[in-house]
């Protein structure tokens, strides 16, 4: 107790210098002070502007010093200027110079140059970085990265039972016992139409992506296809996961098509159960979380023409739909989405630390029932078309599509939709599945992209966006870069990214995980367990709440600034400059680019990973506790992954203000 | 022709009473009324489904569903929180329609034979019904 005294007492005067950065960075810094360029007290900063960076990424400022920008205009297409906070944006011609300034930043920490002018497809992850020095806030998130991590660790000492962060993990609501607006939902869910209800709008929202991407403009930001789907869409799954468990796949349209032909009928039950399918037995050694994780990797492979290039982001969806049909029609149930689509494995994944989960009230009566149509399928209602080993005994998201079958088809009424605390099931689910590295290595992929995503897309190493979208150093062709005949230096490069995303997802963060995995059994002091094949995997579900805690820090950046492209792409999905419409007045914009308190971004993504790290660490004691059944033995090898843990918080606080 | 298990009609018989005639209103006609509803359903839709070449195992557990479903349906429910009752009604539908199906795979589909199959069972349910309508006259 005395330690966690003398640990808050360090921690809270942390982080009230945090928030109080936080509250000065509003008032920073001032623009336009009287002075010229020919001011000698005047420190002059040239800065040049290309496609997708800035030269230098990375300027050095102190607080209170008198800065102007000389910012040099790309000789191919014009760039804005915008720093983080700043009331102005400056427009840039090519080929012109233009001195912005003078300004003086007097609060300490770290802001970003961005372009605020559309300039080609990688525009909006076009930043460079300001940092003011001495950059407190910095070393403030630094040491309370570690205070975090320690407290938990310090918490878990004192042994809490079925909790997390004090929250006890067996209280549960019963959302369709809600007075009022259970019934209703209980209605709803177990009405036959529901499905339909939700994807058909969702379909017609999925048609205009695939036509913009085809049809409409090739800028990224300017089109439907990646505006909505690479920034909203991106950002409402990961909320969705944590509050509504896997919704996006009760509503999502492409297993839809396959599914209605299978079953010859859109949402009616049909009278003979013969699907038009050839009914073909998946092989057993692919039906796993291997498929959708590597799938997720080669995705990431491409990323930066995924989400830049519309053309490319319809492909995308044009394929996983023929996909999901002929699976469909080969293999009768789901096998699409439980083994192929890509946003599987971290829906699924992630899934098992949300909130929100459907289950049995009482699983002794669902063991007891005999024909359980749950798994079999009944009038009513479908067998689970995810092939859930047993829904009615379900203990896990990670194979539950949240189709609602089970709650229409089962007599006895036993399913249900209930909420309930982040992490109540992961104990055991880790405990059960030691073999399953399928699910590890998602794990793995998923929270190294997340942190790789922030380093390249809201980075100022433009060399690594260079990289990932096979361009060339500066960029020189990279507006219109022919993604299938690049150049061999391109293709190098592009091959370097790879290496970089798979041989960091695939094998280093394994490999240190492996080797933290097996210090922390050894200063566990177990001899009966063996890392490989009882540790090291339970150990990586810690991952599932921290990475998706990291993908949500990553998508609050990606939408605060980037909320005007897909808002205004809603009046002109094509993006065919509907401009003299008056709802798209700024230059094919509903809305001007104007990111919301993009200099208090870090001071709202950290504390977002930093309460992933809690729940990781304690997630690692309840997963240890379960594993060991001893306190001593949970708490000795949770200090040791907190470690790990917490090193990868700090990378994260490098990334976002360091 | 195959025969009906006599201790399976008999435990049909018995559970149909028990979760289902029991709970039905006193009017009905006895010989084409609802009362024979959940069985008549099911044995129609074995014989399709046996016709459309469907897998016999799943199609049994199926018929069983049918069945519990169509008596639920004839009491105006939709759910019971009753396990044994769904046990019992959805198991003998099971194996009633398992047994109709062999028939028909021994008969190779000849519907006539299963037509005297399916009556014979209605035989014996009516029988079993008529016993419970008398026996709960009396008590009453």
């Amino acid at each position: 107790m005395k330690k966690s005294r003398k640990v808050i007492l360090v921690t809270v005067p942390l982080m009230a210098l945090i928030l109080f950065s936080a509250f000065t960075q509003l008032s920073g810094s001032s623009i336009f002070p009287s002075a010229s360029a020919e001011d000698s007290s005047v420190r002059i900063i040239e800065i040049r502007a290309f496609q997708f960076g800035w030269d230098p990424e990375v300027i050095i400022i102190d607080a209170g010093e008198k800065v102007i920008f000389r910012v040099e205009g790309d000789k191919v297409v014009a760039h804005g200027f915008y720093i983080d906070g700043q009331d102005f944006q400056m427009y840039i011609p090519p080929l012109e110079t233009v001195d912005v300034g003078p300004m003086v930043f007097n609060t300490p920490g770290k802001v970003k140059i961005r372009c605020s002018v559309t300039c080609g497809p990688l525009h909006p992850f076009m930043v460079a970085d300001i940092i003011v020095e001495p950059n407190y806030p910095y070393f403030a998130f630094l040491i309370s990265s570690i205070a975090v991590g320690g407290i938990t660790v310090l918490y878990v000492k004192r042994g809490p039972k079925k909790k997390m962060l004090g929250v006890p993990l067996d209280k549960e609501i019963d959302l369709l016992k809600i007075r009022v607006i259970g019934p209703i939902l209980k209605k709803l869910l177990q009405w036959r139409g529901i499905h339909f209800a939700l994807i058909l709008p969702n379909i017609v929202v999925f048609m205009i992506v695939l036509s913009s991407g085809f049809f409409g403009n090739p800028t990224g930001n300017l089109n439907f296809s990646v505006a909505v789907v690479w920034i909203l869409w991106l950002t409402a799954v990961e909320f969705m996961i944590l509050f509504l468990g896997r919704t996006w796949c009760t509503i999502c349209p492409l297993p839809a098509f396959g599914e209605w032909l299978a079953r010859r009928r859109i949402y009616s039950m049909p009278y003979l159960r013969k699907p038009f399918s050839l009914g073909l037995k998946f092989p057993k050694s692919l039906n796993n979380m291997w498929g959708s994780g590597l799938g997720f990797l080669g995705i990431s492979l491409v990323v930066p023409w995924l989400v830049t290039r519309p053309w490319v982001s319809s492909m995308l969806f044009a394929a996983l739909i023929v996909l999901g049909v002929g699976t469909t029609l080969l293999f009768t149930r789901r096998y699409f989405c439980r083994v192929i689509c890509p946003a599987n494995s971290y829906i699924g994944y992630h899934a098992n630390i949300s909130f929100f989960a459907v289950r049995s009230k009482d699983k002794s009566i669902c063991d007891k029932h005999i024909a359980k149509e749950c798994l079999r399928g009944g009038p009513k209602g479908h067998a689970c078309p995810w092939v859930t080993p047993y829904p009615g005994g379900l203990s896990e998201n990670t194979w539950c599509g949240q189709c609602y079958e089970c709650l229409k088809s089962c007599p006895l009424d036993t399913m249900t939709v209930k909420y309930r605390m982040i992490g109540q099931e992961i104990d055991e689910m880790a405990v059960k599945s030691k073999k399953r590295f399928g699910m590890a290595w998602t794990g793995f992929i998923r929270f190294n992209l997340g942190i790789f995503y922030e380093l390249v897309f809201f980075g100022s190493f433009w060399f690594l966006k260079d990289w990932g979208n096979m361009g060339i150093n500066f960029g020189a062709n990279l507006f219109s870069v022919n993604l299938l005949s690049p150049t061999s230096q391109a293709f190098m490069n592009w091959v370097l990214w790879a290496l970089i995303v798979a041989g960091v997802s695939l094998v280093i963060y394994p490999a240190v995980f492996y080797g933290f995995s097996s210090l922390a059994r050894r200063v566990a002091g177990d001899t009966t367990l063996s890392t490989k094949n009882d540790v090291f995997v339970p150990f990586s579900y810690a991952l599932a709440p921290y990475g998706l805690f990291v993908w949500l820090a990553f998508t609050f950046n990606l939408v605060l600034v980037n909320w005007a492209y897909p808002i205004s792409r809603f009046a002109d999905p094509m993006g065919w400059a509907w401009n003299s419409s008056p709802l798209m007045p700024i230059e094919g914009m509903m809305f001007a680019w104007s990111p919301i308190v993009p200099d208090m971004l870090p001071y709202i993504v950290i504390p977002i990973v930093l309460l992933g790290l809690a729940l990781a660490i304690n997630s690692t004691y309840n997963i240890a506790s379960k594993l060991f059944g001893d306190h001593s033995k949970a708490f000795k090898s949770t200090a040791v992954m907190s470690v790990l843990h917490t090193a990868m918080a700090l990378v994260f606080v490098w990334i976002i203000i360091g | 022709m195959k025969t009906i298990d006599a201790a399976l009609l008999e435990k049909s018989g018995d559970a149909l009473r028990k979760y289902y005639w029991s709970k039905l209103g006193e009017s009905g006609d006895v010989t084409h009324g609802s009362q024979l509803k959940p069985f008549s359903e099911m044995a129609n839709y074995v014989y399709k489904a046996w016709a459309a070449h469907l897998d016999k195992l799943g199609e049994s557990f199926y018929a069983g569903s049918l069945m519990f479903d169509l008596c639920l349906e004839g009491t105006g429910r939709r759910f019971t929180s009753d396990v044994d009752e769904a046990n019992a009604i959805s198991e003998s539908g099971r194996k009633l329609a398992s047994q109709m199906w062999a028939q028909l795979d021994t008969s190779k589909g000849d519907l006539t034979a299963y037509k005297g199959m399916v009556a014979e069972i209605e035989a014996s349910l009516l029988e079993t019904y008529a016993l419970y309508k008398e026996k709960k006259a009396i008590t009453s």
